[in-house]
């Protein structure tokens, strides 16, 4: 299920070399050794204690059980001809799910496929 | 100085449709001020516009709607993962792009969350100052997937409401109460 890590050189997408594009495998070692975020000036007590928690959730396992769950609804639609001969849009549903903790949003729409992550 | 004679018609108190009986010099004082006032509004508060085209179905129409901008989120103040925005595209400054936004600053992103349209199995931690912006019609919408990150300064605005048919756009994210139930 691994894809290469960097795609051959596509000219139509010259931001695919980005260092930000990774493999969906590697998302756990990603996302432990994400940049700590910047403090802002001056830290609310409680916003401060909030963030020094948010330190603790650098695992995924963490963030399963911590982070509450969303989900984003996006379409694929098409036309497709009715009965009458008449062009219907018919729109499927693609669902994505994201883990929002503390700040991070992290999308699990394909980390589900990849089981046995830590 | 008193004016000069002939000038006094011009000077004289008429009827206006707008603002009751006035002198022509107030008159156009004061509709320059209306003016000046509605381009204030419009450009750095709210603006109607019209959009077009197949890359928001079936949250907007294919054949147009017409919807309400709030400018107070322009460059991307105030915007959440969910929020539909309207930017200028990246790589056409001419050209306004109506997207929804996928992932702010620091957030992890599938690339393309359905494989079907290519580019399964990558995600991206979207840079710092930028964001990821994807149609709702993910086959039919030229987004993020295509030109990457979107600069967060290209945003001009976050789409608040259609005015007609009149409707107002609640935040695509949505939060799953029975996790159990979804993985």
């Amino acid at each position: 299920m691994a894809t290469s890590t960097s795609p051959p050189h596509d000219p139509a997408f010259p931001w695919h070399h980005l260092p930000h594009i990774f493999p969906t495998t590697q998302l756990p070692q990603r996302f432990a050794s994400r940049p700590h975020s910047k403090p802002k000036a001056p830290p609310h007590p409680r916003a401060h204690k909030e963030a020094l928690e948010g330190e603790h959730l650098r695992t995924l396992r963490a963030v399963d059980e911590k982070c509450p769950l969303y989900e984003l609804v996006q379409y694929k639609c098409d036309v497709e001809l009715g009965q009458d001969g008449e062009g219907k849009i018919k729109c499927r549903p693609v669902v994505r799910l994201f883990r929002k903790c503390m700040t991070v949003m992290v999308e699990v729409t394909e980390l589900e496929k990849y089981q046995g992550y830590t | 100085m008193p004016p000069p004679t002939w000038l006094l018609p011009l000077l004289r108190p008429r009827p206006f449709l707008l603002f009751g009986t006035q002198s022509p010099p107030r008159f156009i004082l004061n509709t320059l001020k209306l003016a000046l006032f509605t381009h204030l509004i419009w450009e750095h508060f709210y603006a109607v516009v019209p959009c077009i085209g197949p890359s928001m179905l079936p949250t907007l129409s294919i054949e147009g709607t017409l919807v309400l901008h709030s400018k107070l989120h322009s460059r991307g103040r105030g915007c959440k993962v969910g929020d539909l925005v309207s930017a200028i595209h990246p790589m056409d400054s001419s050209v306004y792009i109506l997207k929804r936004i996928i992932g702010m600053p620091g957030d992890f992103v599938c690339v393309d969350p359905d494989p079907d349209l290519g580019g399964g199995g990558r995600m991206i931690q979207i840079p710092e100052g930028h964001c990821w912006l994807a149609g709702d019609n993910l086959p039919l919408s030229r987004d993020s997937r295509k030109y990457g990150p979107v600069p967060l300064g290209l945003i001009r605005a976050k789409v608040i409401a259609s005015i007609w048919p009149l409707r107002w756009y609640q935040n695509g994210l949505v939060l799953v109460e029975d996790p159990g139930s979804r993985i």
